[in-house]
């Protein structure tokens, strides 16, 4: 389906069982309007419950049939935002239904599955746009900086991503006797209060759940693929990620085109290790300079008798982000250009993460394929 | 008093000089290089009475003058020089790296336990007041098990240190051996033990002529899944470098960045950033300690061991560049696999 530069689109949130803030990002730009929350009928009560709600908050139906609610509320475009696992399925099928897709991270807990919403995208001709950070105030200051020349050719790049947020139980913490963390079961409890996370069946360590925020930095900035990876991965904080045999921390070396070199350490290292929620770093070198980036300007502190531990003491205030990347999205539309994380791009970020995993299993650098 | 005699003075003394005056309990008594000039210039930037042409005409006239050497000699004379003053038997700081080989090390660390003389290896990034503080959390235990260390570490070549960058990959050790060292060692002072893994890439940012790698990229393992990420880059313009360094561990986490210490200059335009700085507090630490080691009869922080264990590391550093291979540890050294 086509539009006009101009006009508003009508989308459709096919099942929100997490981060409703995605489809709550969409709704608050002016020309994206919500009408139907939709969701396959064989999914649990959790699922059904938390889809109601969102529609409730967005002043919509909820229509347990995706097809259905799809050709009755003449949807446009799909905002998809299900357990991991569903994403490709439920982005292939609006593909194939014709609706532009923003679809909430991870692309997939596997690359042949971006295969698939890459081949239903450009078949469709239908825009794809993985949600991502990358119209935050610093980020878009790097990327001028990096356009402008001011460092020259780039020849390093490095990020830190650390979520300074607790998941449950910490490491160790675990009794003789004790079951497991049921991986989906924390999950639901996680985000019934609002963390973050990755809610699905399959257990996903930080590279799969948050990796693709800062590959995409790398990826805007530079503009160069990930050739070959060095990893080092472990559960270092928390149970449920010993439980379930998945990283809370990472480190990566990254071998990129045009002989740039680049490194990622990502974490979610814990309430108590960074005062303001965690600290994001880029930093970029060149021929001709360097930039040292603090993802987190601008900010505002405050502080105060009796103010809790985990309340953050300095808070982001440049709320324009979302805004500008459905802004961005609708552009594509308008323009038919590229979205700013086309599924191409998400598939070569999935690619890197499964690279990286197998790196910190083997102990060998890994080409990424 | 402890009576030191600095060898090598292709610095002039500083940054020695700076701390000199702040330091208690020792004195410079002599400088020695093979260029009298810098002898004499270091000497009168430390208040030595005393300059040399070589360590054979200190011994000639003054063997009993002196009780230690702080020896910041090129790189390649390091080894030779510390086993020359324990034969002496002289207590010695010689400036990292020890020696270029982890034989070498080995071999003058023997001989300075031998000799009963106190061998102190210069690790000033470890005397660094906020890279003491980032120690001490650790210590403490209140970071809990350290995960992942990360360093940056970016300096400024003008084009006129070519030929010297030329010269110290040649014969001093080059990036690896002559200065990412230092962060390898931090690297292992952090974790408390060796890397299991090591891998490790270099590149000549500044073009392909050069003789050696001016960004250098690691990646080490730890025991209990610890590891650290380290780059050092010697490709920055010319003007101030840059340091960052933090630890991320179980139960807390330390962070010390250049970043957080700019304050800013308004003079029209965009705001320029002034990095506040520590001056030579460093260097002064690292002398202290060199003289309290030597006064209270103890091993010093930085020992010949330490600086062994920072040569094997930077030699299976250099494997890793040369081979593209990542490398394990195997028995008490590193395999490439």
């Amino acid at each position: 389906m086509s539009s006009s530069s101009g006009d508003t689109f009508r989308f459709a949130a096919l099942s929100a069982v997490k981060h409703g803030y995605v489809p709550m990002g969409v709704a608050a730009h002016p020309r994206f309007t919500p009408v139907v929350v939709a969701d396959d009928a064989d999914q649990g009560d959790w699922v059904h419950e938390r889809n109601q709600l969102l529609a409730d908050e967005l002043g919509v139906p909820y229509v347990k049939d995706v097809e259905k609610a799809i050709a009755e509320y003449d949807v446009q475009v799909a905002v998809i935002s299900s357990q991991a696992e569903r994403h490709c399925d439920l982005s292939v099928r609006a593909a194939d239904a014709g609706l532009h897709i923003i679809q909430d991270k991870p692309m997939s807990t596997a690359v042949s599955e971006c295969d698939r919403v890459i081949e239903a995208v450009e078949r469709n001709y239908v825009k794809f746009m993985m949600w991502n950070r990358n119209f935050m105030p610093a980020l878009l200051q790097a990327r001028d900086a990096v356009r402008s020349g001011a460092v020259g050719v780039p020849h390093a790049i490095h990020v830190d991503f650390y979520f300074a947020s607790d998941a449950g139980p910490h490491k160790g913490s675990a009794k003789p006797g004790d079951a497991p963390i049921d991986w989906l079961e924390y999950q639901k409890d996680a985000h019934a209060t609002g963390r973050d996370g990755g809610v699905g069946l399959e257990p996903m360590g930080e590279l799969k759940i948050e990796g693709i925020y800062p590959l995409a930095y790398i990826q805007m900035l530079l503009g160069a693929d990930v050739q070959r990876v060095f990893a080092r991965t472990a559960s270092h904080f928390h149970q449920v990620n010993v439980d379930n045999n998945v990283e809370d921390l990472a480190s990566v070396t990254l071998e990129m085109e045009h002989g740039i070199l680049g490194s990622l350490a990502i974490g979610r290292i814990g309430k108590a290790s960074h005062p303001d929620g965690g600290l994001i770093k880029i930093w970029v070198m060149g021929s001709e300079g360097a930039l040292a980036i603090n993802e987190s300007k601008p900010e505002a502190g405050v502080y105060y008798r009796g103010q809790p531990a985990g309340e953050a003491r300095n808070q982001r205030v440049a709320g324009e982000g979302d805004y500008l990347l459905v802004d961005d999205f609708a552009n594509a539309i308008d323009t038919d250009g590229d979205t700013i994380l086309d599924a191409r791009a998400g598939r070569a970020i999935s690619a890197t993460v499964e690279a990286a995993l197998e790196s910190g299993r083997t102990g060998s650098p890994v080409t990424v394929t | 008093m402890v009576r030191l005699a600095l060898v090598g003075c292709r610095r002039d003394g500083e940054p020695y000089a700076e701390a000199v005056g702040r330091l208690q309990g020792a004195q410079f008594v002599a400088t020695i290089d093979a260029d009298i000039d810098s002898a004499e210039r270091a000497a009168t930037a430390l208040g030595a009475p005393n300059a040399y042409l070589g360590m054979e005409d200190l011994i000639i006239e003054d063997m009993d003058g002196f009780d230690a050497v702080v020896i910041d000699a090129p790189n390649r004379a390091h080894a030779s020089l510390v086993k020359a003053a324990a034969i002496l038997g002289k207590h010695v700081l010689v400036e990292t790296p020890l020696a270029l080989s982890s034989t070498d090390a080995e071999e003058v660390t023997s001989a300075c336990r031998a000799a009963d003389v106190r061998l102190m290896v210069g690790a000033a990034s470890r005397f660094v007041p906020a890279t003491r503080v980032v120690k001490e959390s650790i210590d403490s235990g209140k970071l809990g098990q350290p995960g992942l260390l990360r360093i940056h570490r970016w300096e400024s070549r003008d084009t006129s240190d070519w030929p010297t960058l030329e010269a110290e990959a040649a014969l001093d050790g080059g990036s690896v051996m002559g200065q990412i060292i230092r962060e390898l060692d931090l690297a292992t002072w952090m974790f408390g033990s060796m890397p299991t893994e090591v891998y490790a890439i270099g590149r000549k940012q500044g073009g392909a002529g050069l003789p050696d790698h001016d960004y250098v990229q690691v990646h080490l393992g730890f025991p209990n899944d610890g590891m650290a990420l380290i780059d050092y880059s010697a490709a920055l313009p010319a003007g101030q470098g840059y340091s960052s360094l933090s630890v991320i561990g179980s139960t807390g986490a330390a962070y010390s960045d250049n970043h957080q210490n700019m304050n800013l200059l308004y003079r029209g335009g965009s705001p320029q950033a002034l990095d506040t700085g520590y001056g030579a507090q460093h260097v002064l630490a690292q002398l202290q300690e060199f003289v309290d080691a030597i006064t209270e009869e103890r091993d010093p922080m930085v020992t010949g061991e330490d600086g062994t264990a920072a040569v094997q590391v930077a030699e299976a550093v250099k494997s890793a560049i040369d081979s593209g291979h990542s490398a394990k540890m195997n028995g008490g050294s590193h395999e490439l696999v």
